[in-house]
């Protein structure tokens, strides 16, 4: 994460988080926030679909967002939340989505997938990085 | 007073008519049936219905109670805690009707609205109590789909939140794990339903953050150990099925230690400070296992415990709004600039 820092406040850093319930989606989040310098409690987004942070980065104020996704079936359902908003803002996205996304309506910013898995048997978690892919307006 | 009351915080539309602390009408047009489809809130979909809904609803309220708008004193509007997008819906209307026929408008806090809904009753059936009877500090226990808080009631109108989740509401928590369970949506209601036939002590399962020193409480991990039991149990059979049994077992297991984990913390709640009242609010606040547990905790600590006493009234809906609404309108808390009231999903619950 820290060598995505050059790009804050610069473009929205969207993190497109795939991974069944379990599988450390939500204690990824509470990392990030920390990350960042939010103090506040983070938690779940699945009944308000996005909750909304803030924090500081050399002087500029931007906001973290926190999505659960897996109940909108299409990138448009992402509007009616404020996606488009979000973007503008250069905000810190996290996308919990249920499949891979495409993400079509980013311009500027960049999209950063994460999938995270769970081994029942063994009680094992990953978290795999898929290559960053960077849209430019 | 006659208070018109709207709640369109996330997937009901409801809007209800309250003559001080009594319910004429309260009209909830749930929107259930659009989102199984889905397996949730879709919020096109939301603000799409609660706008096509809300004018059937209003009328349906109207009729109920045999008013008209004119009759009505006050307008109450859920301004927060909720989905911004179904909000947004409920405070136009508010906005719209509180101008066309200049009526005071209010704006509730949806948590508030949960915990006075014990204040409201009905002609047929008196409320579990009048607001003389309430003593303060008193305890509200909020458990709904989106929020789990410990609140500490210094008087009406001023909260102090002691102790929340730090991630999965207590709903939210039921209704998943009634999804790993293969149960529709929103399945914590029939969750509860399976586990009323279940065995509560076929299945270990933790109790989350019980020696963490606050008075927090986490659903998340126990969702995921619940996630890991029944994949286990589920790789034991031959079919890769559960069997009903399993199914109730399961359910009567994750129910037990659900509650208890919310049990715990008021054990630990009540052992610094002791109140005189606890009172119950919240979709889940319907659920008889947790009123059961709740009320052998009050007796045995002679603490006398409410709850609303229909689903209605646990559930979203607007009685719960107009009976806050009508408290601040006494106190003379209206809203000075209609166009200056926006919908705030993070509205925080006044201090």
């Amino acid at each position: 994460m820290q060598k995505y820092i050059s790009l804050l406040g610069q473009k929205a850093i969207i993190f497109a988080l795939q991974g069944e319930l379990g599988a450390g989606k939500t204690q990824f989040v509470k990392g990030l926030a920390k990350g960042l310098g939010i103090s506040q409690l983070i938690t779940s987004p699945s009944y308000t679909l996005v909750n909304e942070y803030f924090f500081t980065h050399q002087d500029q104020i931007l906001p973290f967002v926190h999505i659960d996704a897996w109940r909108l079936p299409s990138e448009a359902d992402l509007k009616s939340i404020g996606w488009e908003n979000f973007l503008q803002a250069k905000a810190v996205i996290a996308l919990e989505w249920p499949h891979l996304p495409d993400l079509k309506t980013v311009k500027n910013g960049l999209v950063i997938p994460l999938q995270f898995s769970y081994e029942a048997a063994t009680d094992d978690r990953s978290i795999t990085l898929e290559k960053p892919e960077e849209k430019n307006a | 007073m006659i208070i018109l009351g709207i709640d369109t915080s996330c997937d009901d539309t409801s809007v209800a008519i309250t003559q001080d602390f009594q319910v004429l009408a309260n009209v909830i047009s749930s929107q259930d049936e659009i989102h199984a489809a889905w397996g949730g809130v879709v919020p096109n979909l939301a603000r799409r219905a609660h706008e096509q809904n809300f004018p059937l609803v209003l009328q349906q309220a109207l009729q109920q109670a045999e008013l008209t708008m004119e009759d009505v004193d006050v307008i109450a509007v859920t301004q927060g805690h909720g989905l911004a997008i179904s909000l947004e819906v409920g405070v136009q209307q508010a906005k719209d009707l509180a101008a066309t026929y200049q009526k005071p408008l209010v704006a509730v806090h949806h948590s508030e609205g949960h915990f006075l809904a014990n204040l409201a009753g009905e002609i047929t059936h008196p409320a579990p109590l009048t607001l003389d009877q309430m003593e303060f500090p008193s305890l509200a226990i909020l458990v709904a789909g989106g929020q789990t808080q410990f609140v500490q009631v210094k008087s009406l109108g001023h909260y102090e939140i002691i102790g929340e989740t730090v991630d999965d509401a207590l709903g939210e928590a039921f209704d998943k794990a009634a999804r790993l369970l293969g149960l529709g949506y929103p399945g914590g209601a029939e969750l509860s339903q399976k586990a009323q036939n279940g065995n509560p002590k076929a299945y270990q399962l933790p109790r989350p953050m019980r020696n963490s020193g606050d008075f927090n409480v986490s659903y998340a991990g126990l969702k995921t150990a619940f996630l890991r039991l029944v994949v286990e149990v589920k790789s034991q059979s031959t079919d890769g099925t559960l069997t009903e049994t399993q199914v109730e077992d399961l359910a009567a297991s994750f129910q037990l230690a659900a509650v208890d984990t919310l049990i715990i913390k008021v054990k630990k709640i009540f052992e610094k400070q002791q109140f005189t009242q606890i009172f119950l609010g919240g979709g889940v606040a319907a659920n008889s296992f947790l009123r059961e547990k709740l009320t052998s905790f009050a007796q045995n600590n002679g603490v006398s415990f409410f709850h609303p006493y229909t689903t209605q009234l646990c559930r979203d809906n607007a009685a719960m709004i107009a009976i806050a609404g009508f408290i601040k309108a006494q106190r003379g808390e209206f809203v000075d600039d209609l166009n200056k009231l926006d919908r705030d999903p993070q509205l925080a619950i006044p201090s």
